[in-house]
């Protein structure tokens, strides 16, 4: 069975009657890496954040299908869908810098869902949370547990929020536009985080990114986006060398230094 | 700080110069004569230059004498005495009225942004951070004093004779103030929270499965409650200069009512000293809004 | 942190909450002390009395000595009739030069320490009064006195500088222990002592049961300080308090269910007009208003119809020199106000125009002037205004500084004398702040104060309230009415012909 299956999903919001996500289908096997791609206004955050339950319901008409562990996320209550979020489904966003709570030491953010979803006592937590903090590659994690965010550059911010959401190991790690706010070289070891991470637990990623060359570096397959649908899939390598779709061949051709790459 | 208060009684003290009327007019009555205004000018002293007599008043003040009143002939000291205990039962009771109801409230509220509760309280709350305290103070005196018999108004009730009988007196002046008060805090916090419920952070919290009410205890409460601290400081501040007014309305003995006396007395000894007092209140209590926020908020912590 | 703002919430909840519990047991003790002490009777006051309770300082205020009164007594008191009769004097005796007084003492008259008055304690207070060791004295009214002597323990003479008919009336002067001084106690020999005072909170007096005459009828009387009109008619509602005096018509209507009792204010309310400057040295102008400014249509729309019209300086109750005849010597005539200031040389294109400057905490005055503005609107050539002062800034700027136009407020009496009245009108008087200036009145006031013979002095007396309402000193409008509520069980209370609050018959009905 898929980790994930998403079928003929259809958000539109109720606010403004767009409908931004148009019948996509989805699946992702449990360990898999998958890139979602596409511009801005694509769909392709609204599809991860429906799926990760963090759309507000009562803004939006949803239809179709999210089958988590064979579950209907867009059907079960809010109780069964706390269930998930957190312990099967970590989420990492896309602003380090605003995405912890600034008046909230580090170390109690990473072992929070901890204290959501699981019974270990504080001192277990804390180890836990110790542990993941140094998987994720931050310095002296005794001293980073007590510090509060602005004390941490944006890349060990970022860290931090992989630390909170792998510490409870989920079977999904949601990113989205993980790496857009941070400069390159930062870039380059998040992603290399993220992908052994992956690889050790087995977790299964999905990359929501505007960047064919992000998705490249991390995913195995990717799906193209375009105006809430879904253009083009396939293994990332494929789509690569030879793109089905005019407009993934506009985005590769958009890859930053891909031209000087080539020559 | 100490600056500050330097600055505000020299303006105090200068004010006095600008508005008319004169000490000797009133401590001489029927026997006022130029000549002997004059003379009992000077022997106040009050004929000598402002800034000479401003830093005799802040010698005194300093070592602990602050003057005698020209009305009631006795040490401020002693003029005050039980004065300022009325009105810091009285405004410390209104703002703990103001916590007690606006914190919880405006959590509630926010919780359940949206709904019948919500909108109910939104609504009254407009209406009562409108009305001054002092309608409140008369509304009160019939509603619940003529009506209810709930209090006597007019009854005050020294401590001297029953603590709790005059604490008891308190509660409806108190709650005239608190009132409009807690109506506005409530709207400040429920606007702080429902603000800071759209931060990036939060999200974060709601991915991690919590729900909405452990998303606003765990984390959005101490970052709302920021702005709050400061109005609260700021708050108690204005209860002390507001219930100068409900201290009329109820017949209260405290530091207020003394003050508008002595303003219409021109006796300048004891309205300094009160005004310094409050100036104080103010000063101290932005100084202590400072020390809660930098002890909630890590990121302007000293050091 | 969720836990210690709750916790806070928490204590701040239950800290409120004891408090509305204290003040529900407050409020039953409350009730049980009026019910069970019948002869404690709460007034209240609307000024907090002076610093001094000096009874010689004479530059106390009227509120402070109206309560003085019952607390100090001099050898001679007035009764409700206006009357002088004996107090700590048994009798006096008047030389026929009129400059020598001899009073008898009454025997066991007690101070309130215990001690019985004698002839030294006579002595030293009437010279402590009339500053006959410092040469300056404390009561103006007591600086014609020469000396004071002893004969024995029981008669005091006093001799004047000059014939005096009117001077029994100022040996109202209280009389205190030898050698005493209020400032380190209050010491009377009235029919209550005082016990405490707190500032800006209340007086307690206490019943004398050593007093020489009838006693006080309540046992203690606690004279509570509330400023705000307002709240004195809350107070009274409430029953906080059982009696509050000088009352206003609109106060008094919201007072259903309480007793009220009518009197009036012993004052002359007028429109005082700065005689020695433009535009009322000109007594066209004076007269012109005195027709425009109908008395009764004040008293109708400012005091609801309650009030005592008058018509020069002197007020009903003091019917021995009040002459009602001058009441209608200008009759409202818009007419002839028009063509008075038409001579003047004020029409329609050139208006008379002037600033009325009113105590703002006086409403009764406040209310006059506005009616008057209105009445003399009606003219057509005449256009007032109002200036609202403070009252500290009314007292130095318009009665001491006499830096006004025209005013509304109201002049009383300190003694039972005509000259309380007229003195302040005489040409050098220190308190004539509207600076009329008259060969004829200052001639009759000094026949009326040379002579002795009373019915001559009277005579000289009316003939300089004549000289003011003739010369239109002032617009005379009236004597405000006084109102005093009280508790339905509360009976005793009494008016005088003077601004005092007797309390000695004061008591709750059994």
């Amino acid at each position: 069975m898929a980790l994930l299956e998403i079928r003929d999903l259809r958000v539109t919001f109720l606010s403004t009657g767009k409908e931004a996500v148009r019948g996509v289908d989805l699946t992702i096997e449990p360990g898999q890496r998958l890139g979602l791609v596409g511009e801005s206004g694509s769909g392709k955050t609204v599809t991860a954040m429906a799926l990760s339950g963090l759309i507000e319901r009562w803004n939006v008409n949803m239809s179709g299908q999210v089958l988590f562990e064979g579950n209907d996320l867009l059907r079960c209550s809010r109780e069964q869908l706390r269930r998930v979020q957190g312990k099967d489904i970590g989420v990492v966003f896309q602003e380090p810098m605003t995405s912890l709570n600034p008046l909230m030491k580090v170390g109690r953010q990473v072992e929070e869902v901890l204290k959501i979803h699981t019974d270990l006592s504080a001192t277990e937590r804390r180890d836990r949370a110790l542990e993941a903090m140094e998987q994720v590659g931050l310095p002296e994690p005794m001293i980073t547990y007590e510090k509060y965010p602005h004390q941490l550059s944006g890349g060990q911010r970022q860290r931090a929020v992989i630390a909170s959401a792998m510490v409870i190991r989920p079977k999904l790690l949601i990113c989205d536009e993980p790496t857009t706010a941070l400069d390159v070289t930062v870039q380059a070891q998040i992603l290399e985080l993220l992908k052994s991470v992956s690889r050790q637990y087995g977790v299964a990623v999905l990359l929501i990114s505007h960047d064919l060359g992000v998705v490249r570096r991390l995913c195995e397959s990717v799906a193209v986006m375009y105006k809430g649908r879904i253009v083009e899939r396939g293994d990332t390598e494929r789509v690569f060398a030879a793109p089905e779709d005019a407009y993934t061949r506009r985005l590769i051709a958009a890859i930053p230094g891909r031209k000087r790459h080539d020559g | 700080m100490v600056v500050t208060l330097l600055l505000i009684s020299l303006l105090a003290f200068l004010a006095f110069q600008i508005v008319p009327g004169d000490p000797t007019a009133k401590l001489l009555g029927n026997d006022y004569t130029p000549e002997r205004a004059q003379a009992l000018r000077h022997e106040m002293g009050l004929d000598r230059n402002v800034f000479v007599r401003y830093r005799d008043w802040l010698t005194g003040f300093v070592t602990g004498d602050m003057g005698v009143s020209y009305n009631y002939g006795m040490g401020v000291d002693r003029v005050m005495e039980g004065k300022g205990a009325v009105t810091a039962a009285l405004s410390l009771m209104a703002w703990l009225m103001v916590i007690a109801v606006s914190i919880p409230l405006g959590i509630t509220l926010a919780r359940f942004q949206g709904g019948r509760l919500d909108r109910v309280c939104v609504a009254m709350n407009q209406v009562f951070m409108a009305i001054p305290p002092f309608f409140l103070g008369i509304l009160f005196t019939y509603v619940f004093g003529l009506v209810l018999k709930l209090f006597v108004p007019g009854g005050f009730i020294s401590p001297r004779e029953s603590f709790w009988g005059f604490l008891g007196y308190l509660v409806f002046p108190a709650l005239a103030i608190a009132i409009p008060k807690a109506a506005m805090v409530t709207k400040l916090l429920r606007s702080s929270i429902i603000g800071q419920m759209g931060q990036d952070y939060v999200r974060t919290a709601y991915s991690r499965g919590n729900s909405r009410w452990s998303v606003i205890r765990g984390h959005v409460l101490r970052n709302a409650v920021l702005p709050v601290v400061t109005f609260l400081a700021m708050t108690l501040a204005d209860i002390v200069a507001g219930s100068i007014i409900v201290e009329q309305v109820f017949a209260l003995p405290g530091l207020g009512r003394l003050l508008l006396a002595s303003i219409g007395n021109r006796d300048y000894p004891v309205v300094q000293c009160i005004v310094v007092i409050i100036a104080f209140i103010v000063v101290f209590m932005n100084y202590l809004a400072d020390v809660v926020t930098q002890y909630i908020d890590p990121r302007i912590r000293l050091g | 942190m969720t836990k210690r703002i709750l916790t806070l919430a928490l204590a701040a909840l239950m800290t409120a909450a004891l408090f509305i519990g204290g003040g529900q047991s407050a409020f039953a003790a409350e009730n049980g002390s009026t019910g069970s002490a019948g002869g404690n009777i709460t007034v209240g006051i609307a000024a907090d009395l002076d610093s001094s309770l000096d009874p010689h300082v004479s530059s106390s205020s009227a509120g402070t000595r109206e309560v003085l009164f019952n607390i100090y007594e001099g050898l001679v008191k007035p009764d409700t009739q206006g009357d002088l009769v004996p107090a700590i004097a048994e009798s006096y005796t008047v030389n026929d030069a009129a400059d020598v007084y001899t009073f008898t003492l009454r025997k066991n008259v007690r101070f309130h320490d215990g001690s019985e008055v004698k002839a030294g304690d006579v002595v030293y207070s009437l010279s402590r009064a009339a500053g006959l060791e410092t040469g300056e004295p404390l009561m103006a009214t007591l600086a014609g006195v020469q000396s004071v002597e002893a004969t024995d323990d029981d008669t005091v003479a006093v001799t004047l500088k000059a014939p005096d008919a009117e001077f029994i009336a100022y040996m109202t002067a209280a009389i205190i222990p030898e050698g005493s001084d209020p400032a380190d106690g209050i010491v009377g020999t009235g029919p209550f002592k005082y016990v405490s005072r707190a500032v800006q909170e209340n007086i307690v007096l206490e019943r004398f049961d050593e007093y020489w005459g009838e006693p006080a009828k309540a046992e203690q009387i606690t004279l509570r300080v509330i400023e705000d009109g307002q709240t004195m008619v809350m107070s009274l509602r409430s029953g906080a308090i059982d009696l509050a005096a000088h009352l206003e018509a609109s106060q008094v209507a919201e007072l259903d269910g309480l007793n009220i009792l009518e009197g009036s204010m012993n004052l002359v309310q007028a429109l005082y007009l700065d005689n020695a400057e433009p535009p009322f040295d000109d007594i066209r102008v004076r007269q012109a208003l005195c027709c425009a400014i109908d008395k009764q249509a004040v008293i109708d729309l400012a005091g609801d119809g309650h009030g005592f019209p008058v018509g020069s300086s002197m007020y009903p109750a003091f019917g021995k020199y009040f002459d009602a005849e001058l009441t209608d010597m200008y009759a409202p005539d818009l007419e002839k106000a028009v063509s008075l200031l038409a001579e003047a040389g004020y029409d329609a294109s050139n208006p008379l125009a002037f600033t009325i400057t009113v105590p703002s905490n006086y409403t009764p005055h406040v209310d006059a002037a506005q009616v008057i503005v209105e009445l003399l609107g009606q003219t057509g050539v005449v256009n007032a205004s109002i200036q609202q002062v403070e009252w500290a800034a009314w007292y130095s700027d318009v009665y001491q500084g006499r830096d006004f136009e025209a005013t509304v407020c109201g002049m009383d009496a300190s003694t039972l004398t005509a000259s309380a009245m007229l003195s302040r009108f005489a040409s050098d008087s220190p308190k004539n702040f509207i600076s009329f200036v008259n060969a004829d009145y200052d001639a009759a006031y000094a026949a009326a104060l040379a002579t002795v013979d009373d019915e001559e002095q009277t005579e000289q007396f009316k003939q300089c309230q004549a000289i003011l309402a003739d010369q239109a000193a002032n617009v005379y409008i009236q004597d405000l009415a006084d109102f005093v509520a009280t508790q339905p069980d509360i009976e005793g209370y009494q008016f005088y012909p003077l601004y005092v609050m007797d309390l000695s018959g004061v008591h709750r009905a059994a």
